[in-house]
This record gives C-alpha cells, sequence and structure tokens, in this order.
C-alpha cells in the first residue's frame, strides 16, 4: 500500500513536473500505454510514408511529393523547437489533423490527407502527438512548399475544403458489425486506403461513386479494390486478402509491388491480426465497381509456354527482340515458360495480377525499379533492370510479357512512355489549372463586385469608383 | 541407312535396337551414338566447330529436372536447397 | 606553373581490384580515367550468349573473343595467345571486359592466413611478405563489405577444427549460403575421418545486398551468374563511374611513357588503330598478372631488380570424380561449398606444398551424359544412368601452393597479335615441392573414396590450372629482389602502383581474389591521401 501509494505519488509529482514544464504546451504528460497506442496508430496510418525520408532521420520530413502542380516536401514532424513541432501545443495538432489547419490558421494542403485525419478520435490524436513527442528532435529546416499559380493560393484551399472536406469524427454505424465499424475506422481514418486507390476529379477531392475504384500514384497504379468480381478483388479469398496484406504476398497470385509494397513493409504487416481481419470485413461491403478497360480480372490472363526450341541460337544478341531480353533478363527466375518456381518464391507471370492488369504501368515501373520488401525479417528482391536496359528495351520486354502471359490488348508499350514512368513526369494539368484559376478568379470578382457595390450605395449617386 | 536397317529389323524402340546385332555393327553404333549425342548434349561437332542444337531442350537434363537445375535456371526459392534434407531416389 | 593533367590518377584494367581502386580514389575527390581494353557487355547478353555456345566445355566461349583483347582461351584469337614454350600450359581464367575476369569465376573470398604471409621465416621455403596479416586485416574486412562475402566467422579457416581463424575486426557482412545435403552429407563423413571440412566463404549474396539479388541457385556461377547475386567486376566499374571517374572501353594501353623516374603518360590504342596519350600524376596498373607485367616490360619500366614477370605462380592442381554408392545430388544451390582444409598449414610445409580440396558441386550431367554416350549406352537405358550417375557424382578440384621461382616467368613472344602488340610468352612449370604434395592429394583422394565407398570414375592426374595469377609483379621489402613495396608501388617509380593479385609473393593454397582487394583498397586509400 505504501509502496502504491509512494508510486501514485511519485508519478504525480512527475505529473506535476511536467504540466509545468509543459504549461505553454498544454500538453499531459505522456505514459507509456498512452505512447504505445500512439505509435502503433502512426503506424497504420503510416505516417513515415510521407514524413521520413529513411529511418535514421524518422520523421524530420523533406519527402519530395510530386504533384501536377510542383513539388511539396513534406514537414518536420519531430519534436524539435525551431524546425519541428516541438512548440505545438494539443490543440494545435488536433486543429490540423481535424480541421487541416496550421498554427498560424492556415490551410493545409491536402497532400496532407485530414479528410481522412478529422475522422480520428481526439484521444487518438493525442496519443500520435505523444508518440511523436517521444522520439528524439531532429533538427531539420524544410523549406516552404513552391506550388505553380494558382496553386500557390493558400485561400483557395478554402474553396477546396468548401467542395471537398467534411470535418468530424467517425461516427460509428450501429447497424453493423463490430468488426465493420473496426475496419471502417482503420480504412477511412487510419490506413486511409483512398488517398491512393480512389480516383479525383477536377475539384482534386476524391470521385464521391467511385470510392476505391483504382486510381494513379505518381508512375504507378492502385488498383481496383472493390468487390466487383472481374475489376475488384471480390474473388479473392480471405485468406488471400489477409495474406496479401500482412505479407505482401498472396500466393500464386499476386505480390505487392512499388509504394503498396512499402505500405506492406512499414504499415500493413507490423498491424495485429485481428486489424488485417477487419479490413477485410470492410472492404467486402463496399461498392462493387468495374472500370471501362477492365474486361478480365487481373489474375486470369496467360499461359505457360516456353518457346525456347524457337530461341536458342537463334536470336540477334546486338539487337534482342523483347523475347530475347526475357530469356536474357528474366527466364532466370521467371522461367522460360514464365511459370516462376513451383514454390513461387519467384512469381508466375501467369494469372498474375500485376501482368494481368488492364494498364501496363505497375509492369513497367517494376522493370525499372524492382522490387524490395522486407516482412518479419525475410527480404525479398528483385533487380531494378532501369539500371541496365534502355527504355526501347523495356518497352520491347514489357510487350513480349503482355502478349505471353498479360494483356495483348495492351501491348504497345514505347519508348517514350517508359521515359515518362521512368521520370515520373506529371501530366500537365491544363483543365485543373484552368478550372482552379477560374473558380479563383470568379470568387475574387465575386468579392470584389460586392464591395465595389456596397461602396457605392454607401456614396450614393456619383463617381462609383473615386477614391476616399 | 541407320534408319531402313531398323526398319527392315523391325525394331521397335531404342531398348531393343540396342540389344540387336546391328547395335553391334561398326557404322551404324557410330551414326545412331552421334545422333544421340546430338539430341542429348545439345551439340554437334567439337571446339571451333561444334554447332548447338540445343541447351534447355538436350536431353541430358531430362530425367534430373525434378531434383536439381538446368544451369543458369532457378527451380525454387533462395536458399531453398537448404531445406532437403533427404536425397531423391536416384 | 601549373601542369594540366588528363586525369589524378589512370587505371589500367576495368576488374574488380582496378575498379575497387578507381571508384576509392573517385569518392576521395581524385580525377580518374579507367582504360579497357575490352568492351562493355550486359549482363543479360553474356548470359544468352553462355546458353547459345555449343562447346560448353570452355566456359570462356561465352565471352566474345575480340582481337585487340584476347582472353586466355576460347575463340580463334584467344587459343592463340598465351604462347606456353614451357612442360606446362599454363592458361589460367583471364577476360579482357568492363569488369574484369570475375564476371566467370567461382566467387571464393577467403583470407590469407597470418602464416601465409611468413613462409620463408616459418617453413624455410619460398618468400615472406613484407607486410603481417595484421596491416592486411582492415583491408579484408573492407573488402568483403565491398564484395559482399557470406561466410562464417566462427569457422577455423586454418583447418585445425579450432576456434574461429583467422582473427577477425568485423563479422562477415552476409550469413554463409545454407549447405546442401551433398555438402552436409559429404562434410560429416569426411569430418569422421579427420579431413576438417570448412565452408568456404564466397561473393554471393545469401540475402539481397547493395542492390543485387540473392542466390537462387541456378548453378551457373561460373561462367556467369545469371542474376547477378554473385559478385563481378562490373559492380564497381559502374560505381566508380556513378562517383565520376570516367571508363574508356576498347581501350588497350600499349606504354608507359616516363619522364626520369616519374611515369608521365600512358599510350593506348583503339581497335580502330587510334593510339592516344594521356597524361596523370599517378598511374595504377590493373590489368592482371599477366597484361601487367608484359605492359611494363613492353615499356621497360619498374624493373630494375629484373623480376617482371618472373615468379609466375598459379594454384596448379589436379582433381578427380567420384561416383558415390549413394545417391547426393551435387547441382543444387552454388557450383562450389566447402573445402578440406587439413593441409592448409603446418610444419609439413617444409617439405610439400599446401593443399586444398574443394568440394564441387556442379550440376554434372554433361559429362555423365558424354562419358555414358561414349560407352556406347542408349534408350530408356541411358536416361536411367544418366539419373543414377549424377546423382552420385562427386568432384574434388585439388589445389596446390606454388612458391616462387624465376624461371616461372611471363615475358614478350616474338609472336605480335592484332594490334602488333607482342603476345605474351610464359615458361611454367611444377616443382618438387607441388609433385611431393601430389602424392599425398592421391592418397587422400583414395582416402575419399573409400569413406564415400565411391568409384573413382576420372582420376585425372594432369595438372589443371587453377585460374589464379600470381608473383609476376612480386612484393618484397628488397628493390633488389622485388617489382613493388608492401604499399604495392613500384620501387622504380614512385607515382606507379600496381593493384593485382601478380604482386602476391605467396598466396597460400586459397583463391587470391580478397587478398587481391584487401590490397587495392589500402592503396587506393594511400594514394588517395598522397596526391
Amino acid at each position: 500500500m505504501v509502496v502504491a501509494a509512494a508510486a501514485v505519488a511519485g508519478a504525480a509529482a512527475v505529473a506535476g513536473a511536467a504540466v509545468g514544464a509543459d504549461a505553454v504546451n498544454g500538453a499531459r504528460a505522456a505514459d507509456a500505454a498512452t505512447i504505445a497506442r500512439g505509435r502503433y496508430l502512426a503506424t497504420a496510418a503510416h505516417c513515415a510514408a510521407c514524413h521520413s525520408v529513411d529511418a535514421e532521420s524518422a520523421f524530420a520530413g523533406g519527402v519530395a511529393l510530386k504533384t501536377p502542380f510542383g513539388t511539396l516536401l513534406t514537414p518536420n514532424i519531430t519534436p524539435d523547437p525551431q524546425t519541428g513541432i516541438g512548440t505545438w501545443s494539443d490543440e494545435q495538432f488536433y486543429r490540423a489533423l481535424h480541421w487541416g489547419l496550421g498554427v498560424q490558421g492556415e490551410h493545409l494542403y491536402p497532400l496532407f490527407p485530414y479528410d481522412a485525419y478529422t475522422k480520428l478520435r481526439r484521444e487518438d490524436v493525442l496519443a500520435i502527438k505523444a508518440y511523436l513527442f517521444s522520439l528524439p528532435a531532429i533538427h531539420r529546416v524544410i523549406p516552404p512548399p513552391q506550388l505553380r499559380f494558382p496553386f500557390d493560393q493558400r485561400w483557395l484551399l478554402g474553396l477546396w475544403k468548401l467542395l471537398n472536406f467534411r470535418v468530424g469524427e467517425f461516427q460509428p454505424d450501429p447497424s453493423r458489425s463490430a468488426d465493420w465499424n473496426r475496419g471502417a475506422y482503420l480504412v477511412e481514418a487510419l490506413a486511409n486506403c483512398g488517398a491512393c486507390h480512389t480516383p479525383r476529379n477536377l475539384t482534386l477531392g476524391t470521385q464521391s461513386g467511385a470510392q476505391f475504384a483504382g486510381a494513379m500514384v505518381g508512375s504507378w497504379r492502385a488498383y481496383n479494390i472493390t468487390t466487383d468480381p472481374v475489376g475488384g478483388i471480390a474473388d479473392w479469398s480471405n485468406a488471400e486478402l489477409t495474406a496479401y496484406l500482412s505479407t505482401g504476398v498472396a500466393a500464386h497470385k499476386a505480390n505487392a509491388v512499388g509504394p503498396m509494397a512499402d505500405v506492406v513493409e512499414h504499415s500493413l504487416s507490423l498491424l495485429p491480426a485481428q486489424d488485417i481481419a477487419d479490413i477485410v470485413s470492410y472492404m467486402r461491403l463496399v461498392p462493387g465497381i468495374r472500370l471501362r478497360t477492365q474486361g478480365q480480372s487481373r489474375f486470369s490472363w496467360g499461359r505457360l509456354h516456353n518457346p525456347v526450341i524457337d530461341v536458342r541460337g537463334n536470336e540477334d544478341l546486338e539487337h534482342p527482340t523483347g523475347r530475347t531480353l526475357y530469356y536474357g533478363n528474366c527466364a532466370a527466375c521467371h522461367g522460360g515458360n514464365g511459370g516462376g518456381t513451383p514454390d513461387g518464391a519467384y512469381p508466375s507471370l501467369v494469372h498474375n495480377t500485376v501482368v494481368g492488369a488492364s494498364e501496363a504501368n505497375n509492369l513497367v515501373m517494376t522493370l525499372l525499379v524492382g522490387v524490395h520488401r522486407t516482412v518479419q525479417g525475410h527480404t525479398v528482391a528483385m533487380p531494378a533492370f532501369g539500371a541496365v536496359l534502355s527504355d526501347a528495351e523495356i518497352a520491347a520486354l514489357a510487350n513480349y510479357v503482355l502478349n505471353s502471359y498479360g494483356d495483348p490488348g495492351i501491348a504497345h508499350v514505347d519508348a517514350a512512355i517508359v521515359a515518362a514512368w521512368r521520370a515520373e513526369v506529371q501530366p500537365t494539368p491544363a483543365l485543373i489549372t484552368a478550372f482552379w484559376t477560374a473558380l479563383g478568379a470568379g470568387v475574387l470578382v465575386l468579392v470584389g463586385g460586392t464591395y465595389g457595390w456596397r461602396r457605392r450605395r454607401r456614396r450614393g449617386p456619383g463617381k462609383p469608383w473615386a477614391r476616399v | 541407312m541407320l534408319w531402313r536397317a531398323i526398319t527392315n529389323a523391325a525394331l521397335p524402340d531404342v531398348t531393343a535396337f540396342s540389344a540387336s546385332p546391328l547395335y553391334g555393327e561398326a557404322t551404324h553404333r557410330a551414326t545412331a551414338l552421334a545422333l544421340l549425342s546430338a539430341f542429348y548434349l545439345g551439340v554437334v561437332g567439337s571446339g571451333d566447330a561444334a554447332h548447338l542444337i540445343g541447351y534447355e531442350a538436350a536431353l541430358m537434363f531430362a530425367s534430373t529436372q525434378d531434383v536439381t537445375p538446368i544451369p543458369s535456371y532457378a527451380i525454387a526459392g533462395p536458399g531453398a536447397w537448404g531445406a532437403i534434407d533427404q536425397a531423391a531416389p536416384g | 606553373m601549373t601542369t594540366q593533367f588528363d586525369a589524378d590518377v589512370i587505371v589500367v584494367g576495368s576488374g574488380v581490384l582496378g575498379s575497387l581502386t578507381a571508384q576509392a580514389l573517385a569518392k576521395a575527390g581524385k580525377s580518374v580515367i579507367i582504360l579497357e581494353a575490352g568492351p562493355r557487355m550486359p549482363r543479360w547478353q553474356l548470359l544468352e550468349r553462355f546458353r547459345n555456345v555449343a562447346d560448353k566445355s570452355d566456359f570462356n566461349r561465352a565471352y566474345p573473343d575480340q582481337p585487340w583483347a584476347p582472353k586466355s582461351s576460347g575463340g580463334p584469337h584467344s587459343d592463340d595467345y598465351l604462347k606456353n614454350v614451357g612442360p606446362l600450359d599454363y592458361r589460367p581464367g583471364m577476360l579482357k571486359l568492363v569488369g574484369g575476369t570475375t564476371w566467370n569465376w567461382r566467387s571464393a573470398c577467403w583470407r590469407l592466413l597470418p602464416n601465409d604471409m611468413r613462409l620463408k621465416t616459418l617453413y624455410g621455403v619460398g618468400r615472406d611478405w613484407p607486410i603481417d596479416y595484421a596491416a592486411l586485416e582492415p583491408w579484408y574486412a573492407l573488402a568483403e563489405r565491398a564484395l559482399g562475402v557470406s561466410g562464417n566467422a566462427a569457422d577455423d579457416q586454418s583447418g585445425r577444427g579450432g576456434a574461429a581463424f583467422p582473427p577477425r575486426s568485423q563479422d562477415y557482412p552476409l550469413p554463409m549460403l545454407p549447405w546442401t545435403y551433398y555438402t552436409r552429407t559429404i562434410a560429416a563423413q569426411v569430418e569422421s575421418a579427420g579431413f576438417a571440412f570448412c565452408d568456404e566463404p564466397s561473393a554471393r549474396a545469401s540475402r539481397p545486398y547493395d542492390g543485387r539479388p540473392a542466390c537462387a541457385g541456378t548453378n551457373n556461377c561460373t561462367p556467369i551468374c545469371p542474376i547477378g547475386a554473385q559478385y563481378s567486376g562490373d559492380v564497381h566499374a559502374t560505381l566508380a563511374e556513378q562517383a565520376g571517374a570516367e571508363l574508356r572501353e576498347n581501350a588497350v594501353a600499349f606504354r608507359l611513357e616516363r619522364a626520369g623516374a616519374k611515369i608521365v603518360a600512358v599510350h593506348y590504342q583503339s581497335p580502330d588503330g587510334k593510339t592516344t596519350r594521356l597524361t596523370a600524376r599517378a598511374f595504377v596498373l590493373a590489368a592482371h598478372g599477366i597484361e601487367t607485367p608484359k605492359l611494363l616490360l613492353m615499356s621497360e619500366l619498374a624493373n630494375s631488380s629484373d623480376q617482371v614477370g618472373r615468379n609466375l605462380m598459379d594454384h596448379t592442381g589436379i582433381g578427380v570424380t567420384l561416383l558415390a554408392r549413394e545417391s547426393l545430388w551435387p547441382g543444387q544451390g552454388p557450383v562450389q561449398q566447402g573445402a578440406m582444409l587439413h593441409w592448409r598449414d603446418g610444419e609439413f610445409r617444409r617439405r610439400h606444398a599446401a593443399i586444398k580440396h574443394a568440394l564441387g558441386n556442379a550440376v554434372p550431367n554433361r559429362p555423365v551424359a558424354a562419358r555414358l554416350l561414349a560407352q556406347g549406352v542408349i534408350g530408356p537405358e541411358l536416361d536411367r544412368r544418366i539419373r543414377h550417375d549424377a546423382a552420385r557424382t562427386v568432384q574434388l578440384a585439388t589445389a596446390f601452393e606454388m612458391l616462387p621461382e624465376a624461371s616461372n616467368r611471363v615475358s614478350l613472344s616474338s609472336s605480335k597479335d592484332a594490334l602488333g602488340l607482342p603476345k605474351p610468352q610464359i615458361h611454367y612449370d611444377v616443382n618438387d615441392y607441388v609433385r611431393a604434395a601430389a602424392g599425398v592429394a592421391q592418397q587422400d583422394h583414395r582416402r575419399i573414396a573409400a569413406i564415400l565407398q565411391a568409384e573413382v570414375v576420372d582420376g585425372d592426374a594432369a595438372w589443371r590450372n587453377g585460374d589464379h595469377i600470381l608473383g609476376s609483379t612480386i612484393m618484397g621489402a628488397d628493390p633488389r629482389d622485388s617489382v613493388v613495396d608492401g604499399d604495392c608501388r613500384t620501387h622504380d617509380h614512385e607515382n606507379l602502383f600496381l593493384a593485382t593479385t601478380g604482386v602476391m609473393p605467396a598466396g597460400g593454397v586459397v583463391d587470391p581474389t580478397l587478398t587481391g582487394a584487401a590490397l587495392a583498397l589500402r592503396l587506393a586509400d594511400l594514394l588517395g591521401r598522397s596526391i
């Protein structure tokens, strides 16, 4: 009893001292449980994806997010007082995630997906803050964003919010199961799958009615993960979905590459099994959507065949065809017949969800940058062929793979598109720029016109624009 | 020559051929072995005069493909051989 | 007065040692030009060339046979390049292309033992190194990191079955590759007979490393790793270029020019006959152990000792092929794993050479099928016998340590190559020190055959090349009997260094590439700080 009382008194004393020291921040002394919960939430939300350049400078920002309007470097969210968020109070942190507002009251760019984080419960937001504040402060100055006009006008973001942002914490749906509600919180508030998997519209918000139907992430394609059996993942079993999310591999079907491999490695594979199950429960009930381009499911293409009899001794190695490049670069692991190895360690290209997709992006990107994915201490890797093959060679190779093991209808990749994807060239957003310029101009005209009309009324008849 | 001799002797298969007196005859034997060599080793001739018939399809690999690779092609994932703790029947 | 140089350092040869040197210097901020006699070729092309090669008994055939850049064998130009005039045909593997000979190797990466470097003092034979193991140790650690060596630091690599040896300041960067059933079974059986069996450290990635994938067990390490899991010199050729070095391929260096004792320029020739002169503050020759002394002899440089080209060594050896009673299945995993080291070191080195029995693990179907066809086996019986014999084939490659002898040498032949340059003339023989060891080795072979209840299929006692070119530009403390000092700097020319296994005055009985890499990193560090 005495020991316990002393412990409580001690804790109170520590808490008291912390409150005294953090009076300006208004922060409560964080206990180990809160920090642990914050670490878990930050993992589920994968904050590191945008805020950590590498493990050594965790959360110190500086990750370059390329947009069609310029590049934005992510902020330093370590507790450094000068260059990070070390001076932020609980209220300021909550406002950022819940309202999308910075410490000066400025609108934050929705590249920081507060449209999802607004759904986080307050105590969860503060747990994340407690976790961040338990980490080493890293001094790193991040230059402010430099976006093209009119996207450098932060006040326009107020319009964006009007059009696309609904503030509010997640409200459980009592008509749904507990699993579904937990899954909804994970998917909609934390893991925010829609940020990559839901396409955007002119207003740069996610398209309502197209949730999870697939979208671009740089040069990569985040696939349709709705419940459509052809376009989406309805025909994947629960075991396959669970394995894919928690390890990056659904045997003989799918292997996470690109940004999704990153998500698996640093976020999903670190979540408890129940979370993965809840995500699956939730995703099983989203509306099914099939895009026009999706005629067959991604894992239904291709057949094993090995034309090595035609190849061996008959190739012009100085002017290689896609087929020659396949044998030289790919067949050692993926087999002359495209079947990979029986244990699936080197995946089959037949009935492969990347090879059989309705766009060639992920196949080409995987050829260019390879795969590197570490889960539970085991690293899976495929070399990056972008360093040794030219754009024309990558194109020829991709077309051979698509013709042999994927959808021959899209086997018209050329060197120019490979070069564009390699450089992550963003399409010129003429329409979007025009829309927002017009919108902004319209608002200015409206505001200016109202001001002028009210001044004219106040002054009475006479020259309306005379200076006062 | 060899083909006619085999047909005339009505030899049903290679085993019968190898047991028959035809196989003892030098020219027939040499021809048969040259042909089989080409299919099994994937090459005719030697040294600078060698000519490739095939590699992956060479019959020398056919009877062991369940256990060992055709060199330059993987049959399992990295390090998988380390878990093999008994010899397949040979 | 300022002197303009084309580069701070010119490196001749883009193989592993030249490229390691060039990359280290470029990272230290020096301007570097690498001259490579051969072409630049992508891995995929070499792999398909291999698969297309008709005569696969010579793995060099996968590589191009260029008239201006002949290899050691494997094509009309190359086969007639090395002019052997002695009793033995010295023909160790040598390639000429960006990345050098380590495109085609088995990547064994042993360290020397401390005793290997004191042969004369300890055993009264051969020569001592002028530096000791302790001086080289930190560079071994860096070289293992650079090449991505997988191994077992707990092994006693001296073959005495004791504690970890030689001493190491760092663990291997990668864990050893798992042993195959074949290796495990044979190791256990020979160990029980007193033959110390040890894992062979190799530059094969046991897990993804530095952009290289993990070994997939395609059993094609030689002539070329299909996927780059095994290190090859092009890794550092590329890294050197990324660090700012300029690499000129198809550039055959044929003369070094000096002014007084300083080397001032190198002259190279292109296949079209055009010659170019380049100047630099310092020069590093990394053209392997035949071309390096050849270039020095053609330039009449660095030879006040008359040792350039002399003391040529290899790990000449013998082999044996056995047919064991039980199925063991060589061919799973990499082409070589482990070695018997009970003759690696000891007092016996006073009397006979050190011996290493390396256990070969190559898929044996081709020689097995050829042998059976030669015996006239055909039909389904042939298939059955191929499987039966392939499962039971055991291959041993036995290497001996050579001693440096003045009469074993590389010199200039009167025969000229396609560029009008003299071909290398080689006089090479083994001595009684090695012959005595061969007798011991063959006793071992018989003993091993008995342990495995094996018959000897091919007890070929003919000398075979070990692919390790040593001694031809020998290192020593005394300028009167050596070409370079302990830093690999030529005694005669202060700005001329040699990054080649040709400097090694004693090679022990292990593959020399890791030692060469350690020496190269060490000399690059010294050179980088002094210019």
